[in-house]
């Protein structure tokens, strides 16, 4: 796209913000992995799930959260500024169950139905519900106003509010085949109607309200969840696929929809493409049913989807999360292969496999078990505290999956950058909490001298790492394996040095920072790459020979490097 | 680093990067057993962790041909200085008594695929002596992965010969860190089922006494997957299915 061209796309893009009210904000998702999301539909969210729903990138909540709380988008914005919300609202249908006053959205959308008599009729002249399961969910004819009335209240009444980043069309149905065991009047004669003619028709009217609401609601995102249909999906963002892998599919369900993941539905859908696989217990309410959650996040990990884990599609409003979600997989790689018939693309059982930046990711998406050992590669498994059997933190260059299994494996890290190590000593890994989060390695560096300090960098961060080799008083840069400058900080001092690097000025390139060990006086100093001193002073009273250590980091978040010292004689 | 692994491990954390020294590491690791012998060097290698001590003391000649500047103010003889001593530690490991995995795949090792583990070797003791050689043969079932960690001195892998060879030129008092580790891998076979694997033999050690400017040379144990220093490897060394 030229520059003339963008313009004009970004115009319209405002223009249409203006005209429904609402500010329009590029939808930029999340490019990292895993990517996680909760369809959350309980509207009265509980006050002590608000911090769990912060834990995740994106949220499907009830409409009616708009006025139940609207405090609740702020909040968890605070402590996930790039989480997205999404509003659930019923495509062709109302939810009759609980009209309290709480219900606005649901009390409005009632009114106008019933007022018009907007309902979906057998041939008794009856409203359609649902299923057994849900008598409370009526059915909506959607030919006699519903989509001009229900895309109207995506952008007015939703939308503009600008605390949504999209709307979530549930139950976006390809037929009604399977309903009231088609019984269905839509020309209200008192006949059943024949199910082709009603087929037809629901479509017609299913694709307009898609086409409606997504003119309506200019370039925010609009998913649904829905059957497989090629005529929805122009107009989608992308959609849920709700119980994956749905076993209803029969033996083939996971390649069927995985094959749609990956090829079919990325060829249809408007960008940015947005894909959320809900894998669940089938409402047995069990948050260790790790194996299926490992199948469902494995299965997302091939494309570039939300993955959402609930007790299934009965209540789904837990906040369940796993050790898998906190592994930080970054960026996508590559794309998908079967290691079990690697040539063949063709989406199938198999054992497959994604890479990141950070690790990958394999799926048994067969019925037995499968063995894979890795050539000349080494990951870490995931050091969790949930499944122990598989995320128990070692080091290994194979592995096994059980049938529908999945596993997500990390990189293994055998170097330490930008910060100072003596050559060839054991490192280990921690977080905050003590926990160690990655196997511990030799930090050595063949062409230089054990136990010496090295201290390895991109120092003008152009992507060539330097070594800067602190021994006996002096300081060696080498690039490539050749030295390229030395330097002697301290004249005099010939004892131990402290070293640090940092971007102190905000020139691009980090600079060198010494500082003298005991014995010598507190005197910092600030080195370019070319061995140039740019500054230097006493950081503590110019008698103290206890030492100083230096360290850099941007504190105040300026872009520039704070330069830290420590003492352990003060 | 704490920035980068703050992005890349868990970005949600805090990362706390401890380096320990493989001194204190290794020296954790392993058991001391001690023999002392005189004049002559004996071939030991019936242990594991095995240390070697050469004393030479003087003969009664040497001591007749000492200065005054030998004795003691009371005038007896100073044989500590006289002595010369080497003590050496060989061992294969795939934990560390701290717990950390140092090696990698399956144990016990599984037929066809790799499992490798780390031995480390040791100048524990040393006085009088340069020029400090320590060799090993890898069999051909066995590969050096080119992992390794060198605190003093020139570690090398012969490729044709398949040969580990670590030389240590001189001994400086001030530095008590003469010690290496290096990663060795093997992939047994069917019919290594039910077997203990060679994985580093003939590992042989020598040096010249500063004293006498003879040759000190020995055999230390060979490495094998039955890793008996290693608490929690121990029992695992024969191979399965």
């Amino acid at each position: 796209m030229n520059i003339k061209n963008r313009f004009i796309a970004i115009s319209l893009i405002i223009c249409l913000g203006a005209v429904f009210g609402f500010s329009v904000k590029a939808f930029q998702g999340k490019d990292t992995y895993p990517k996680i999301a909760n369809y959350y539909l309980q509207p009265l969210v509980p006050k002590n799930h608000y911090s769990g729903l912060a834990e995740y990138d994106l949220l499907i909540l009830d409409v009616d959260v708009q006025t139940i709380d609207p405090n609740i988008f702020s909040y968890i914005k605070e402590k996930n500024p790039e989480v997205k919300f999404f509003a659930y609202i019923p495509s062709q249908s109302v939810n009759t169950q609980d009209l309290s006053s709480w219900a606005r959205f649901r009390n409005m959308v009632f009114k106008k139905v019933n007022s018009n008599d907007w309902w979906l009729k057998d041939s008794q002249g009856n409203s359609v519900s649902f299923s057994n399961t849900w008598p409370i969910i009526k059915f909506v004819d959607p030919g006699q106003g519903w989509n001009d009335y229900l895309s109207d209240l995506a952008s007015e009444d939703v939308m503009s509010r600008n605390v949504w980043d999209g709307i979530f069309y549930d139950m976006v149905f390809a037929n009604l085949s399977w309903l009231n065991n088609g019984d269905i009047d839509i020309n209200q004669d008192g006949q059943k109607d024949d199910i082709d003619e009603i087929n037809n028709y629901w479509q017609l009217y299913m694709t307009d309200l898609m086409n409606q609401t997504k003119a309506k609601i200019g370039s925010s995102p609009l998913v649904a969840n829905v059957d497989i249909v090629d005529k929805y999906q122009d107009e989608l963002n992308g959609l849920m696929m709700e119980n994956f892998p749905a076993d209803w599919l029969g033996e083939n369900g996971w390649s069927i929809l995985i094959n749609q993941y990956l090829n079919n539905l990325p060829l249809n859908n408007k960008l940015p493409q947005i894909y959320i696989i809900n894998s669940n217990t089938d409402n047995a309410g069990k948050m260790e049913s790790y194996r299926k959650m490992r199948f469902g996040l494995a299965s997302t990990l091939l494309g570039d989807g939300y993955f959402s884990f609930d007790s299934g599609d009965q209540a789904h409003n837990q906040i369940w999360l796993y050790d898998e979600y906190e592994a930080y997989l970054g960026k996508a790689i590559s794309s998908v292969s079967n290691l079990l018939d690697k040539p063949n693309q063709e989406i199938k059982p198999g054992l497959w496999r994604r890479d990141f930046e950070n690790g990958l990711v394999l799926v048994n998406s067969t019925n037995q078990e499968q063995m894979y050992v890795f050539n000349q590669e080494e990951f870490s498994k995931i050091n969790g505290e949930q499944d122990r059997r598989i995320n128990n933190g070692i080091k290994v260059n194979w592995i096994s999956l059980e049938p529908k299994d999945g596993i997500v494996l990390l990189k293994t890290i055998e170097q330490v950058e930008n910060n100072a190590f003596l050559n060839g000593s054991f490192v280990r890994v921690f977080n905050k909490e003590g926990d160690k989060v990655k196997n511990g390695f030799f930090a050595f560096k063949n062409d230089f001298p054990g136990q010496s300090q090295l201290l390895i960098t991109d120092i003008d961060e152009k992507g060539d790492s330097v070594v800067l080799v602190n021994k006996e008083g002096k300081i060696f840069i080498y690039q490539n394996g050749k030295e390229i400058n030395n330097f002697t900080p301290y004249k005099t001092f010939k004892g131990e040095i402290s070293l640090a690097v940092g971007n102190v000025n905000n020139d691009g390139q980090k600079e060198i920072i010494t500082g003298a060990g005991p014995g010598g006086g507190p005197h910092v100093k600030v080195f370019s790459l070319e061995a140039q001193m740019l500054n230097e002073f006493m950081a503590y009273d110019e008698n103290f020979r206890g030492g100083v250590m230096v360290m850099a980091d941007d504190i105040d978040e300026d872009n520039k490097d704070e330069i830290l010292t420590g003492v352990i004689d003060f | 680093m704490e920035k980068k692994l703050n992005k890349k491990i868990d970005h949600k954390a805090w990362i706390v990067i401890l380096t320990i020294t493989a001194l204190a590491f290794v020296n954790a690791l392993i058991s001391v057993r001690h023999w002392e012998l005189n004049e002559e060097i004996s071939l030991l290698s019936s242990s594991i962790s095995e240390i070697i001590t050469y004393q030479k003391e003087k003969t009664a000649d040497e001591k007749d041909d000492s200065t005054d500047q030998d004795k003691d103010k009371d005038g007896t003889q100073s044989e500590t200085e006289q002595k010369a001593i080497l003590e050496i530690k060989s061992d294969g490991y795939y934990y560390s008594l701290q717990g950390d995995q140092l090696g990698i795949g399956p144990l016990p090792p599984m037929v066809d695929k790799q499992t490798n583990l780390w031995v480390f070797w040791e100048i524990s003791s040393a006085k009088g002596v340069r020029d400090i050689k320590v060799t090993g043969q890898l069999p051909d079932n066995v590969v050096w992965t080119n992992k390794k960690t060198v605190l003093s001195g020139q570690l090398q892998f012969g490729e044709v010969g398949r040969r580990v060879v670590w030389t240590v030129a001189q001994i400086d008092s001030k530095n008590n860190l003469y010690k290496i580790g290096f990663e060795i891998g093997v992939i047994p076979a069917e019919n290594d089922i039910g077997k203990i694997l060679d994985l580093l033999t003939n590992i042989e050690y020598q040096a010249i006494d500063q004293y006498t400017g003879k040759k000190i040379q020995g055999n230390l144990n060979k490495i094998t997957t039955d890793l008996k220093s290693d608490n929690l490897a121990s029992d695992k060394g024969e191979v399965v299915q």
